[in-house]
């Protein structure tokens, strides 16, 4: 894998109550100079789901895992899966990729630091980080985690980057009402052009 | 040697980069262009309605 792969893969809950956190981590991520990768790049009905995700996974040297919603829900009581079979595809492609993913790293992100034991207890040993559902934490974990894997002085520290994101999550109402645009329509390509130019545009 | 003898010319591809930047900031860190495009919206639409935006919140101070 190129030593300057700068892509992350995002693998977290897609939907509206983990909403701001993912727009947290997406903005973390180009604020800290590195490029957000996640399923939801293209929606293309042809694509099998897995088949893409391996690909985003093969093209990615780095990535963030939030397990943190694995949880029972429905009737009967079962937990979605997904997040740590993702995470399980990713410990994979280092594990067995051979030499081009074996410098693949990843930072692994939950509600409680040891909860992850009670339900997948084999990545014990793994650090295993706690944003305690608190999005400043979660900012600041990234960022700190990203400036180490590409010596990235220049990159600031997470107090900065969580009062840049304060006050573009102030800001991105008006933008998409000046698009025209409702924040439940906006598409992962969306978000990321509106971030990448309002960083340019104000940075 | 004529012309038509001359061994053909191979052009080799420049090496890209895989990312494109898109603007650096104060300081110092690339911001990169995302790969994937804006659905509603063009990179020049989002830029004015931005800058529209920015520009208002100024005016406003």
């Amino acid at each position: 894998m190129p030593a300057d792969n700068r892509n992350v893969f995002v693998n977290c809950p897609f939907d509206d109550d983990y909403r701001d956190f993912f727009y947290a981590i997406v903005f973390t991520i180009f604020r800290s100079g590195f490029y957000a990768r996640c399923a939801l790049e293209a929606d293309n009905a042809a694509d099998n789901r897995f088949d893409k995700i391996c690909r985003i996974i093969r093209d990615c040297r780095f990535a963030i895992h939030d397990i943190s919603r694995t949880e029972t829900s429905g009737n009967p009581p079962l937990p979605r899966f997904n997040m740590p079979l993702e995470l399980g595809l990713f410990l994979g492609a280092c594990k067995f990729g051979g030499q081009a993913h074996r410098d693949k790293t990843c930072l692994i992100f939950d509600r409680d630091r040891y909860r992850y034991q009670r339900f997948i207890s084999d990545i014990a040993g793994q650090d295993i980080h706690s944003h305690n559902g608190d999005i400043g934490t979660l900012i600041a974990d990234l960022s700190a985690w990203l400036r180490d894997q590409r010596g990235g002085r220049n990159v600031p520290g997470g107090q900065a980057i969580r009062s840049e994101f304060a006050a573009f999550t102030e800001t991105l109402p008006l933008i998409l009402a000046g698009r025209g645009l409702r924040s439940e329509e906006m598409t992962f390509g969306d978000y990321c052009s509106v971030v990448t130019q309002y960083l340019v545009l104000t940075g | 040697m004529t012309k038509a003898d001359s061994p053909l010319k191979t052009t080799r591809a420049r090496p890209t980069s895989a990312y494109r930047p898109l603007g650096t900031l104060a300081d110092g860190v690339v911001v990169l262009q995302p790969k994937v495009k804006p659905t509603h919206f063009t990179n020049s639409e989002i830029r004015k309605t931005i800058k529209k935006i920015l520009e208002t919140n100024t005016d406003d101070c």
